[in-house]
């Protein structure tokens, strides 16, 4: 069955991978840098010129460079990144093995061993700590004894952790991406997606990035959920690229769900800048699609129920100790109570958000209208909001009610064409009965 | 003179003697405006019976044409807790001296047990700061919500429900002026759904004579059904038949289309759970969950999270009567 939900399930940044190098968008000088130092090991020699470092900022395509040419030129690629660079041993045991061309069938993507390998250590200005150097050195060795190609990335190449490194490699630096690559390719996912983009939405997304492509992906992307009729306006743009990154709430929440411990569900919740009120509200709106169960469903929000209480305790007493149930309720709590796993991942932008924030002109017009009403009618807004607006509604169907209505109030056009649409939507509410 | 739209605000009683069937309040009243000499007064009784009508009408009484200029009406629903009653009070009102020859200014406080204890423990204070040349008058519609030291600091008038007669009698005074043709089954069906509230009475005899120049008993029944959202009920159905996210819509459009709050729909979905479709002991087991959620939200700050929460329990509910229990 198509599941609407499922097309948001997939970060853009996936989904839309350019699959050649030649799609992959700017830094051209740098990419045929790269291209001309792979090219005998393309073509199966070897080659002096065994490292190379490719450096920039993060999000502007250097891993992507280097995974999509391992797959276009038939490259096993042996990756590596800041987890497994964590400790000496988990890079001797992976990348050990595969320059010396031992038995590694299970670390390559393909399963079969090609004679072509690829050795990329990415992210490599992460390591640090008092085991920096142990790891450093392991790197050092593997460099000296691999039969095949080795590739370095960092955000800065300047870091003195990896100074010794830097002098074996051959430097490619990647610049920030300019704004018209980064449209050209947000556009292109517009028309893949069949969206509607206004321009002055995508150049807020790609500015707000500077020249980040993978934020600017993934804002699109948010927007794209945020919106109704497929259509992206720069204000959808302008609160989803002022937005933490949407990313980490993608994180925070695949974590969140999948936690099998108490601990591990609250610690996703530590890590993240995201406000908890905000997490909170992406939690409660996508359970639904997460717990089908209706006993999992009741058993989830029960602790969303309790947690909710627990916050608006600690700040009634102020005291803050009960502020820490509130945020375990919400993230352990909600798992570790239900039986069944988590449906695959289809997390959405929430959806009293959306409409809260849709209706805000229109609840505003509202408020003054139940103002006005209420200092005449001697009555609270409330009160006028319950009692009164809703049989104004219906008196005002007759149209000289309507007017004798405007000029009572000294009503402006825009609050007298509020007032008509909620009459005509009160009436056809009785005409569907 | 501008035209009031509204009959409830046309027909309002402006004098103490237009004031129907509060006979012994009125008299207490009288005779303070007489003196010049008021305490503090609450008004506890139901809505649309008259209390703040009364206080208005008791401020021009005292004051006659200066009443405006010494009265002050303040919504405890609407007021941003006590500090800004505090601050109007003292900034607006209590600083400049009474007009005429009264030595007291008066505040109308309406909605007053719509205010949590704390603040009304606040309010104590205020009255107390400011009793020498403040009077004031709290309404609410139930007086134990208003905490001992005011109560034991104000004189406390009950206000009845209007009795059918003279309710009926009224309706068929403003319908006479306004021109309006009322079926007897009319004012029956009117009184039937208002109950001796008056300005819920007005106000379904002003909708049923805009939808129609003849007001009967099926008119004044279609303008009930108009201004209770069917979106209640459908999200009730809704979670029974364990569409959740359906029913969620409907909550969302309740709170943010509708504006009403939590407490407005724990209220309608309460009026609703009697006239289910459904085994009466799913009634009472709704019944429990929905007593729960009242409470919740009291104690909650996040209205959405406790409804959400709420149709998922009815949601299961529905589902557990459908299938069959093994622990049983």
């Amino acid at each position: 069955m198509f599941n609407p939900q499922l097309k948001y399930g997939l970060p853009w940044t996936i989904k839309h991978r350019p699959k050649t190098v030649e799609e992959i968008v700017g830094n051209n000088e740098s990419k045929q840098a790269f291209l001309i130092w792979l090219k005998p090991w393309i073509e199966g020699r070897q080659s002096k010129q065994k490292v190379v470092m490719l450096y920039g900022p993060p999000g502007i395509g250097k891993t992507l460079l280097v995974e999509v040419a391992a797959e276009q030129y038939g490259f096993d690629l042996i990756e590596m990144n800041a987890g497994d660079l964590a400790n000496a041993e988990s890079v001797k045991r992976i990348a050990g093995f595969a320059s010396r061309n031992e038995g590694i069938l299970s670390f390559t993507r393909t399963g079969e061993t090609s004679s072509k390998r690829l050795i990329l250590f990415d992210e490599i200005d992460s390591i640090e700590g008092p085991k920096a150097q142990d790891i450093i050195n392991t790197m050092l060795e593997i460099i000296d004894n691999s039969r095949y190609p080795i590739v370095l990335i960092a955000n800065d190449a300047w870091n003195p952790t990896i100074s010794l490194l830097r002098s074996k490699c051959q430097l490619i630096e990647f610049k920030r991406l300019g704004i018209r690559d980064v449209l050209y390719y947000l556009k292109k996912i517009c028309a893949e997606e069949n969206l509607l983009c206004q321009d002055q939405a995508l150049h807020i997304i790609a500015e707000r990035n500077n020249g980040d492509m993978r934020g600017s992906i993934l804002d699109l992307q948010l927007a794209a959920s945020m919106s109704i009729n497929k259509t992206i306006t720069p204000a959808l743009a302008n609160v989803a690229s002022s937005r933490d990154r949407i990313y980490d709430i993608f994180t925070v929440l695949r974590k969140i769900f999948y936690a099998r411990t108490a601990l591990s569900a609250r610690d996703a919740l530590n890590e993240t800048a995201q406000d908890p009120e905000m997490l909170l509200a992406w939690i409660s709106s996508n359970l639904p699609y997460i717990y089908t169960d209706p006993k999992d469903l009741a058993a989830a929000y029960e602790a969303l129920s309790l947690a909710d209480i627990f916050k608006n305790a600690s700040e009634q007493k102020r005291y803050w100790r009960l502020l820490s149930y509130y945020l375990e309720l919400i993230s352990a709590g909600v798992v570790l109570s239900v039986k069944s796993k988590p449906a695959k991942s289809t997390y959405n932008y929430p959806k009293s958000l959306r409409i809260a924030s849709q209706l805000k002109e229109k609840r505003a017009l509202k408020q003054k209208l139940l103002e006005t009403l209420s200092k005449k009618l001697h009555a609270s807004t409330t009160k006028v909001n319950n009692e009164y607006l809703p049989y104004i509604a219906i008196i005002v169907s007759k149209p000289e009610n309507l007017k004798s209505l405007s000029s009572w109030l000294r009503l402006d056009d825009k609050t007298l064409s509020f007032i008509e649409e909620y009459s005509k939507s009160i009436q056809k509410n009785l005409n569907e009965k | 003179m501008e035209e009031e739209l509204m009959w409830a605000e046309k027909y309002r009683p402006k004098r103490l003697d237009d004031i129907i069937d509060q006979d012994d309040v009125i008299r207490a009243l009288k005779s303070f405006a007489k003196e010049k000499n008021v305490p503090h007064m609450l008004f506890a009784g139901p809505a649309g019976v008259g209390k703040t009508a009364t206080a208005i009408a008791f401020a021009r009484e005292l004051y006659g044409e200066n009443w405006r200029e010494n009265t002050l009406e303040l919504n405890a629903s609407d007021e941003r807790g006590i500090d800004t009653v505090r601050e109007t009070i003292k900034e607006r009102f209590a600083r400049t001296l009474p007009v005429g020859d009264v030595p007291f200014k008066l505040i109308i406080l309406d909605e007053s047990d719509a205010m949590t204890a704390d603040a009304q423990t606040a309010l104590r204070r205020v009255m107390e700061i400011f009793a020498r040349n403040v009077r004031f008058i709290l309404t609410c519609n139930y007086s134990n919500k208003i905490i001992e030291p005011i109560q034991s600091r104000t004189v406390v008038f009950r206000f009845n429900p209007l009795p059918k007669d003279k309710a009926i009698e009224r309706l068929k005074f403003i319908a006479k002026n306004e021109g309006v043709n009322v079926s007897e089954d009319g004012y029956e069906a009117i009184w039937d759904v208002s109950a001796g509230d008056m300005r819920k009475a007005i106000n379904t005899l002003q909708s049923a004579a805009a939808l129609s120049n003849i007001v009967n008993s099926d008119i004044v029944y279609k303008v009930v059904g108009m201004t209770r959202p069917k979106e209640v009920r459908e999200l009730l159905n809704l979670a029974l038949q364990g569409k959740f996210s359906d029913a969620r819509d409907k909550l969302y459009e309740l709170m943010y289309n509708y504006g009403l709050s939590g407490n407005d729909i724990v209220s309608q979905i309460h009026r609703e759970i009697f006239r289910l479709n459904t085994d009466e002991s799913i009634k009472i087991k709704i019944l429990k969950t929905l007593g729960d959620y009242e409470y919740r939200l009291m104690e909650g700050a996040n209205e959405e999270i406790q409804l959400s929460s709420l149709l998922a329990q009815i949601v299961l509910i529905g589902y557990e009567s459908k299938t069959p229990q093994r622990e049983r």
